[in-house]
């Protein structure tokens, strides 16, 4: 099932943590915290890699008003939800953390979405497969056979 | 190089006065402290910059010069015509040594004459360059940190100023010590540092208190007033400008080894200042020794900071603790400074043991640095009055010493330097010191002798006159 490179290659402790799925967010935010959102995407834009709290808060800080903190616990708890990786650095400011995308943009986003999905499969599993058929534009035998399809694959996977 | 050269390099005036004054003026105050309990850090921490300033005081005297004037002779003995006049002379920094017995003219010999070739050379004196480089960037350096230490250090160190929310608690603990001590109250920023520490840059309005991200994670509330307390202290005593003193000194003789010593011990007696005004902030001293304690064990589990890091910030509370050069490092030991805190405040007093004690140690130390002094212009000179010159065996009539003291450039007294014969008019000794000779001038005949000016200064040649030679 786990196609993406980049998730075969996470290891089992370091499996990505997305617990919350937001209807009301725009793209990564439903998936993150609006500010979580911004320093993904902060980081992704960047070409420096790896980058430090400081960098990403005075990034952030050309367009928002934004405190140094909230963005280091920001960037703490995206470590913890492995969206980041983090080592500590000897440099000229002495010992520091930087931090660079555990995942590509693309990645993240394809295992965010399968997460979820598959949260919804394992719970709703019948629901979602008539839903996403009926989402799509398909004449009506197409859709049966579609259906009949994700049904046997459902069920190949619950067993 | 030859030994010449570098004797003359060493004795440079201004470069061997301001290695030496430091040395004596620190070992002095070394003793003091030893010696007299009546001091506290902050009597010391001035004491301590007497030895970094005395380069100064010795630049009043002795400017330093970036060329050094040497002249040399080179005397060969040529026999001289029947009858002929002969008139000259020649000069020598290191006259004494020349003036061997039989030099002039070796027995036996036909009448000769001296034929001299005097030269000067102009070298450039690198310990002079090396002192004036030192000056120019002691300067620079102190003035550089007076116009823009906070925003030289900000950038360099990359502080974050915290905006008035973030750790609103420890701002407003800020605050009102600020108010206690009756100072601007200073901004408050951070540095991604994951090693515990706080230094403050900057002075007055501008300064800058800065906690390491390091430190915040490691200090619970109370602790972190407490180092606080410790960095207003700074700001209170105004060591931003001890240390930036110290520093620009240091780099004035920065080919002294003693100076970088004497910098790190005032700022070592500056921290034990902060440290007593931060317990006079605190209720208990106990919060300020934890803290001190705990950013020590911290600190042992992660690698030492590099040379800029603690070169750049200023007054850091806690860089060198563990540092194994204690001699060198800008912070006590831990262990002094918890027994600074902790102990009941130290009463420093006089007693007549003491006094004489602390009496004997100056004079014996003022004596001696006196004949190290004295030696060293003597070694300089040479020894001018001891050697004995046999007479040039033919007829002089004169015989002039050019003298003076250390300079080529004055000339004072006069002095022959050799022995003399029986039978001839007694000469007028003025003896007086110090005395170098620099040269000799002589004729056979007196009535076509017109005693030469020094060629080469232009300035009257003090002579003892009617010297007959056998």
């Amino acid at each position: 099932m786990h196609g993406s490179n980049a998730v075969a290659s996470m290891t089992e402790d370091k499996k990505l943590d997305v617990s919350q799925y937001n209807m009301e967010g725009k793209a990564l935010e439903a998936f993150l915290g609006p500010l979580e959102a911004n320093v993904m995407e902060a980081i992704w834009a960047s070409k420096k890699t790896p980058i430090t709290v400081r960098e990403i808060y005075e990034f952030l800080k050309k367009t928002r008003n934004i405190a140094y903190t909230t963005v280091m616990s920001t960037m703490d708890r995206l470590f913890e939800k492995h969206l980041l990786d983090r080592k500590i650095e000897k440099g000229r400011g002495g010992l520091y953390y930087v931090y660079w995308p555990a995942l590509e943009k693309q990645s993240f986003q394809k295992t965010a979405v399968r997460d979820v999905l598959s949260s919804l499969i394992d719970n709703f599993g019948e629901v979602v497969a008539n839903c996403l058929v009926d989402e799509t534009c398909l004449n009506e035998e197409e859709r049966k056979a579609l259906k009949e399809q994700l049904n046997r694959n459902m069920n190949k996977k619950r067993e | 190089m030859n030994f010449e050269g570098i004797f003359n390099q060493i004795f440079q005036p201004y470069f061997y006065y301001s290695l030496i004054f430091p040395v004596i003026s620190f070992l002095c105050i070394k003793v003091l402290g030893r010696v007299c309990n009546f001091m506290g850090p902050k009597t010391r921490s001035l004491l301590y910059l007497v030895p970094l300033a005395a380069p100064l005081v010795v630049m009043l005297i002795f400017m330093p010069s970036t060329i050094i004037q040497t002249t040399s002779t080179q005397i060969k003995a040529v026999t001289i015509s029947a009858g002929g006049p002969i008139n000259g002379f020649f000069f020598s920094p290191f006259m004494p040594s020349r003036l061997q017995p039989g030099m002039f003219i070796s027995a036996g010999q036909a009448p000769t004459a001296l034929i001299l070739t005097v030269t000067q050379t102009i070298t450039t004196s690198v310990t002079g360059i090396i002192c004036i480089i030192g000056l120019a960037a002691g300067a620079f350096f102190a003035s550089s940190m007076i116009l823009a230490d906070d925003r030289i250090a900000r950038r360099v160190l990359h502080v974050i100023l915290l905006s008035p929310d973030e750790h609103g608690w420890l701002q407003t603990k800020i605050l009102d010590a600020c108010k206690n001590l009756a100072i601007a109250s200073p901004k408050v920023g951070v540095v991604e540092d994951l090693r515990p520490n706080a230094f403050t840059i900057g002075y007055g309005r501008r300064a800058t208190i800065v906690f390491s991200i390091g430190l915040l994670n490691a200090l619970d509330k109370e602790e972190l007033a407490a180092v606080a307390y410790h960095e207003l202290g700074h700001v209170k005593n105004r060591d931003f400008f001890y240390k930036t003193l110290a520093s620009a000194l240091t780099i004035v003789s920065f080919f002294n080894p003693i100076a970088y010593i004497a910098s790190s011990n005032v700022q070592r007696e500056r921290e034990m200042l902060a440290d007593q005004r931060a317990i006079e902030l605190l209720e208990s001293p106990t919060v300020f020794g934890n803290a001190l304690a705990k950013i020590c064990r911290a600190i042992q589990n992660l690698p030492k900071e590099s040379l800029l890091v603690s070169f750049s910030s200023n007054l850091i509370v806690t860089s060198s603790v563990l540092h194994g050069l204690s001699i060198l490092s800008t912070h006590p030991r831990l262990d002094k400074r918890l027994r600074n805190i902790s102990g009941p405040k130290a009463t420093y007093h006089l007693n007549r043991r003491n006094v004489i004690l602390f009496s004997v140690v100056i004079l014996f130390l003022v004596l001696s640095s006196t004949a190290v002094s004295y030696a060293m212009v003597n070694l300089q000179n040479g020894f001018t009055s001891s050697q004995q010159v046999k007479a040039p065996s033919m007829n002089l009539v004169g015989a002039y010493a050019i003298v003076g003291p250390t300079g080529l450039s004055s000339f004072d007294s006069v002095t022959i330097p050799f022995g003399l014969p029986q039978n001839m008019n007694a000469p007028v000794y003025q003896t007086c010191r110090p005395i170098i000779v620099r040269g000799l001038l002589f004729t056979n005949n007196e009535s076509s002798f017109i005693p030469p000016q020094d060629p080469a200064y232009g300035s009257t040649l003090l002579l003892a006159q009617n010297v007959r030679f056998r």
